[in-house]
């Protein structure tokens, strides 16, 4: 499964156990050296793919400070799409830096 | 508290069941992740807004083209009648005789149509077809020659819709109520063009730019209105053309509507029903 840059950090923000959305926006912020700022029509339109393709399960609602909130967790499958994701992109970050190095001294020339 | 009624409002851009299940849920993240900043907090309504009517959009294509045309269709054919209708007794009402104007056609389109308004689109379909079959020996009559039939095909057509590919929708006897269209129709544009109510043409006049607008603001996220709009002006346009013989630019955009409109949502659809990264 192909993830964008936003569920892939949405995603990840779950990875130490269950946030509700706005913990999500701001670990994902956190995750991404604030790359990802998350907006709320972005975050819901990509949980409801993702709790449809089976890779978070939502909580039951509850209040806090006034707000409703939902927690949202990581199922199995959802970690191993994004471990495999994880490894994709570190796979081809590796096959670049690699060429990248291997031609530079031939570039400096 | 000002912030919490816009993105209230914002958050009318999503259907109804999204909106009931997490609206409260997503309107507390929004206020919580624009606090900060009003710069964020206008980003995130605007984003908001985009979302919804993406999820209305997605959530009409995911009926698929064949069904959304087939529904522009058959509203398209309540449409024809309509206007056949209204079209037919203000011709009457000027005391205009001719056999295409008989009581009994009239009355049978206007059971016709009250049949579709209920509901029952392949019988009204089925009716609307024998009907038009039945008048084509007096409207030859009238303009012999073939290319005179044209201004049937579309008609033909949004019925042979209602027959084939009917609604799925529950009978109700309130939708009569919109045989006042075609009443204040005949009241309006029936007398004479010198005895005819500023008024009224006034109000049949902003109805139908209303019409126009609301089809266009859903056109993005429900094409089936602009596609019976389309369908209409289309019908008017090929009546023009091939009864007076008028090619000009009004008429061949008139011509062009239904064709356009018709691509338009086809592509869009298609494409909304496209599998997507997450």
């Amino acid at each position: 499964m192909e993830f964008r840059t936003p569920s892939y950090f949405a995603l990840a923000s779950l990875i130490d156990g269950p946030l509700h959305g706005y913990a999500m926006v701001r670990r994902a912020a956190e995750l991404s050296d604030g790359v990802v700022r998350l907006s709320t029509g972005t975050l819901y339109a990509l949980l409801e793919r993702a709790i449809d393709e089976g890779l978070i399960v939502a909580g039951e609602p509850y209040i806090e400070g006034g707000r409703q909130r939902r927690d949202y967790s990581l199922t199995q499958d959802g970690r191993h799409e994004l471990q495999a994701e994880a490894e994709r992109l570190a796979r081809a970050a590796r096959t670049v830096t690699r060429r990248l190095r291997v031609t530079a001294s031939a570039v400096a020339e | 508290m000002i912030c919490e009624r816009v993105a209230g409002l914002a958050l009318c851009a999503y259907p109804s069941v999204p909106r009931a299940a997490r609206g409260e849920e997503m309107l507390g993240t929004l206020l919580d992740a624009s606090a900060s900043s009003r710069t964020r907090f206008v980003r995130e309504i605007v984003d908001l807004v985009r979302r919804g009517l993406r999820t209305r959009a997605t959530q009409t294509a995911s009926a698929g083209a064949r069904r959304l045309v087939a529904d522009g269709l058959c509203l398209a054919a309540t449409w024809v009648m309509t206007l056949d209708l209204s079209t037919l007794l203000s011709q009457r009402a000027r005391g205009m005789h001719d056999p295409l104007l008989a009581p009994a056609s009239i009355a049978l389109l206007a059971a016709i149509l009250a049949i579709a308004l209920i509901g029952y689109d392949r019988l009204a379909g089925a009716g609307a077809l024998a009907w038009t079959a039945s008048r084509i020996p007096a409207l030859w009559d009238h303009h012999p020659g073939i290319i005179n039939l044209i201004p049937e095909i579309l008609p033909l057509i949004c019925f042979c819709a209602m027959v084939l590919a009917a609604r799925h929708r529950s009978p109700d006897l309130r939708r009569l109520a919109w045989l006042l269209v075609p009443a204040t129709l005949v009241l309006t544009l029936g007398p004479p063009s010198d005895e005819q109510s500023p008024l009224l043409l006034a109000y049949v006049a902003l109805a139908a730019i209303s019409v126009a607008v609301f089809a266009l603001a859903i056109l993005p996220t429900d094409p089936r209105v602009a596609i019976a709009g389309a369908v209409s002006v289309s019908n008017l346009g090929l009546a023009v053309a091939a009864i007076n013989h008028d090619t000009s630019v009004p008429a061949c955009l008139f011509l062009a509507a239904a064709p356009v409109v018709l691509i338009g949502a086809i592509t869009r659809t298609r494409r909304l029903r496209l599998a997507t990264p997450i």
